[in-house]
């Protein structure tokens, strides 16, 4: 017998707010929480704009200076989130059994792009140049650059810190993973805390995902890659499904939720948002990072969600859609979703809230998927903004620009990565 | 009814050998696999030592054209390995399901060595940029256009799910040292979920390069035993001081029983349990007393309905520093009681190194090993054992002995712990 996961706490960062309530209100207002790029000058940058987060207060939510120096912005987005959800669960953590307790993480990585001139490292790293050779040294390095950079560099590169703090801080002793599959992390780290909790393997899972794009290299691959939106204007730069959409948009920020079994949470009088009653993941095994133009990948994690959830496909009721603003993802999407609902595809709403939030990365499936639940709870749809000139090819109902009141109880959350990895939930209200 | 898996496939590439047989034998011969680091020039460094994977044929995944591109060492390891596990598992790609075929990797991110610098930046762009404190941005070199999506830890797995057309579930999980235990984890209970039927699962590593050594160093981990190489790795002994880092990679094929019975599959061991734990203890260092190790060792013990009285052998994790190989005495203690006197135990790691996100993958490989051929092998270097780690060690000489059910155990800075148990398959 498969135990029941229900979802009791929820928390987010994102460009457009803390909590919940803030970022699922501004949305419905239409607003963007993409602007101009702040974070590095972008005089002779193909890229202008992404989804930055400002005026995060982080220690409000992270009392540990020791954690707090070794982190990198990633990290704090998750400390954070992850606080607001246990915080919103109104969970007692030191009454929970901490080996039934776990955490699992879907990240981007350690939270740093890879140039070698992490400013942790860069002071040594100008030591072990050598200017004979206008080339840099290993051996120097060693002699001079070692004791210049940063002591505990390693720690703040540690892939699966965030884990380590959360664990520390709620005393979490149980299952844990940190799945790192870009952008899908944070839709199947909820997947696999719903698999974790169905065999017993947990009884509470703090779940979610976390992730910054922004950062010169990265961005810069997009571009090379003609993923990344060129778009000078802030608000009008990721229009997803639209027919002149040009690209994603970078972005950052973290989601967080306590997942925990139906029992435990009614023992223990839980406010309960929802079911997750199916997941799936495929991959379309097409490229590296193109994705596979029939969707393969996709029609198969969706089919897998259904068929997991032992529902028809009729109940699914909203579509929380991917739709990264690219024109080959969001029409691959649109296929999938017709070839896996059929005539039935065109009577599902399904938005993108990357319009308002960016592409946050592998925290993307986490903030989607908990700002789609409390839609669900209001009985108000949010809308896919910028949608202004629809696409031949991408003909269904996307809830253009305006939220829409609309009773549903069922939706699926869709996440497609770009090594061909897609990952869907299906949710109850 | 719960699905059962059975291993039915390995591919290794380590320090020790270019495959399984090869990193076998080395191994019960009680071969180290340590040396001077060859990769970039360590003479200034703390440490100087590494158990490099020696004479691996780059080329031979030149049909792959352009994709090499995006390979790191790590990966063209994996790749390798994935390679001889599908071969060694007599599966046809063509003829099974691709849906219900997955990858589950355990890696890390890829870290720029200094050598690669110019092949990927180039040199004095870094140089400028480091001055100035402004980043560059060149269309000129395709690597550094690319760097940011092929040093991520997922491009094995898209790259294995390309190559065998594995349209199943995939996941990388990147946990640092535990990193291809949790995947094979994962791999597990995908196949029991009926989300797959089959799963290559276990992950590799490379982290031979200067910043590594260098932040390792910082932390105290690593062994700077740079007269003796192949002493270095001294798991449990009283004079260890640290671990020495290997790299290479350990790929299995998990698959679910009635489908490998069907195939008439060459069953090489089942696998029965897993457990996951964190310590929640300090993020470099695990606790004197063992606890949270201790969780991950008793929910695999749970998961195989197992007690501690019908493990025969503990492939340790046994990293050669004083608080991981104590840590890990006490917590098996904790578990086995006085039975932890009598089960067999030794670390792999003396003579391969710590293949860090591989770590758990080859020595998944090696426990099967271990349990096929009854032969347990040894920890090299225990001469001294630190009377704090008094268990009943296989020091320097491979045992023979009958073998039924194996633990491995693998433990991760940040605390996250994983615990596996395989049995000898029977009807």
């Amino acid at each position: 017998m498969v135990r029941r996961a229900v979802i009791t706490g929820l928390g987010i960062v994102s460009p457009l707010g803390e909590g919940v309530l803030e970022n699922w209100q501004k949305i419905a207002d239409g607003e963007s929480g993409i602007k101009n790029i702040t974070f590095f000058d972008t005089n002779d940058y193909p890229v202008k704009v992404a989804g930055e987060i400002h005026k995060f207060n982080h220690k409000k939510y992270i009392d540990d200076k020791f954690c707090l120096e070794l982190i990198f912005r990633n990290v704090k987005f998750a400390l954070s989130a992850a606080r607001m959800a246990i915080e919103d669960s109104e969970l007692e953590t030191k009454k929970v059994k901490p080996e039934y307790f776990g955490v699992i993480t879907g990240s981007g990585g350690s939270g740093f792009d890879g140039a070698p001139f992490s400013e942790d490292i860069s002071c040594g790293l100008l030591k072990a140049w050598d200017n004979n050779f206008q080339k840099f040294k290993s051996r120097k390095f060693g002699e001079n650059g070692q004791n210049s950079v940063h002591p505990l560099f390693l720690l703040k590169m540690l892939p699966n810190n965030a884990i380590y703090y959360l664990s520390s801080k709620y005393n979490i002793k149980g299952e844990n993973y940190n799945i790192v599959n870009t952008y899908t992390g944070g839709a199947d780290a909820i997947g696999r805390a719903f698999r974790c909790i169905g065999r017993g393997d947990a009884d509470i899972i703090l779940a979610g995902g976390y992730d910054s794009l922004i950062f010169p290299n990265t961005i810069f691959t997009f571009y090379s890659l003609n993923m990344a939106s060129l778009s000078q204007n802030p608000n009008r730069a990721c229009r997803p499904f639209d027919l002149y959409r040009d690209g994603l948009v970078a972005s950052e920020g973290a989601g967080f939720l306590v997942i925990e079994e139906l029992e435990h949470a009614k023992a223990r009088n839980a406010k309960i948002y929802g079911e997750i009653i199916g997941y799936g993941n495929a991959a379309s095994a097409y490229h590296l990072f193109e994705p596979c133009p029939l969707g393969f990948g996709l029609i198969r994690a969706m089919e897998r969600a259904i068929e997991n959830a032992g529902i028809s496909r009729e109940k699914i009721d909203y579509i929380n859609a991917d739709g990264i603003g690219t024109i080959k993802n969001d029409r691959i999407e649109s296929i999938a979703v017709k070839n896996v609902f059929g005539r039935h595809a065109y009577k599902i709403p399904m938005s993108s809230l990357k319009g308002s939030l960016g592409h946050t990365g592998c925290a993307s499936g986490a903030i989607e998927t908990i700002i789609s639940l409390y839609s669900l709870k209001k009985g108000i749809i949010l809308p896919t903004i910028n949608y202004e000139n629809p696409d031949p090819e991408c003909n269904l109902d996307y809830v253009p620009n305006y939220s829409r009141k609309y009773k549903c109880s069922t939706f699926m959350a869709i996440n497609q990565g770009i090594g061909g990895q897609n990952s869907a939930l299906i949710i109850n209200g | 009814m719960k699905r059962r898996t059975v291993i039915t496939g390995m591919g290794a590439v380590t320090p020790l050998g270019l495959n399984v047989k090869d990193s076998w034998e080395a191994l019960i011969s009680g071969t180290s696999g340590v040396d001077i680091v060859s990769l970039f020039d360590a003479s200034t460094f703390k440490t100087k030592i590494a158990a490099e994977v020696k004479n691996f044929d780059f080329s031979v995944f030149k049909d792959f054209g352009a994709k090499q591109n995006f390979m790191s060492r790590a990966c063209f390891f994996i790749t390798a390995a994935a390679k001889e596990a599908i071969f060694s598992s007599g599966i046809d790609i063509d003829i099974i399901d691709p849906f219900k075929f997955g990858i589950s990797l355990g890696t890390g991110e890829e870290y720029i060595s200094i050598s690669q610098f110019e092949e990927v930046f180039g040199e004095e762009k870094i140089y400028d940029s480091l001055i100035t404190g402004r980043h560059y941005f060149d269309d000129s070199n395709f690597l550094g256009r690319i760097w940011p999506l092929r040093r991520s830890a997922n491009i094995p797995s898209t790259m294995l799910s390309t190559i065998y057309n594995a349209r199943g579930p995939n996941y990388t999980s990147v946990t640092a040292c535990s990193s291809s235990g949790h995947a094979i984890g994962i791999a597990m209970r995908t196949i029991e979920s009926g989300d797959a039927d089959i799963m290559l699962a276990g992950g590799g590593d490379s982290l031979i390069n200067e910043f590594a050594y260098t932040g390792l160093s910082l932390l105290g981990a690593l062994s700077k035993n740079n007269k003796e190489p192949k002493k270095a790795s001294r798991p449990f002994d009283l004079n260890r001081d640290g671990f020495v880092i290997g790299e290479g990679a350990g790929i299995v094929v998990i698959e679910e029983l009635t489908h490998a019975r069907r195939r008439k599959a060459n069953i090489l061991a089942e696998l029965t349990g897993f457990g996951t734990s964190s310590n929640a203890y300090r993020i470099a260092d695990c606790s004197p007393d063992g606890s949270g190790l201790d969780i991950s060792i008793k929910k695999a013990l749970e998961d195989a309905r197992k007690t501690p009285d019908d493990i025969d052998y503990i492939n340790a994790h046994g990293t050669s520093t004083l608080i991981n190989d104590r840590s890990e005495t006490s917590a098996i203690k904790k578990v086995f009681g006085k039975k932890a006197y009598e089960v067999l135990i030794s670390s792999n790691k003396s003579m391969i190194g710590h293949l860090i996100a591989g770590a758990a993958g080859v020595e998944l490989i090696m426990s099967v090993e271990t349990l096929i051929n009854n032969i347990v092998p040894p920890t090299i270097n225990l001469e001294m054992p630190d009377p704090f780690c008094d268990l009943n060690h296989v020091s320097n000489f491979a045992a023979e002995r009958e073998m039924n059910a194996i633990l491995s155990n693998s433990f991760a800075f940040g605390g996250q712990n994983n615990s596996i148990i395989i049995e000898r398959y029977t009807n």
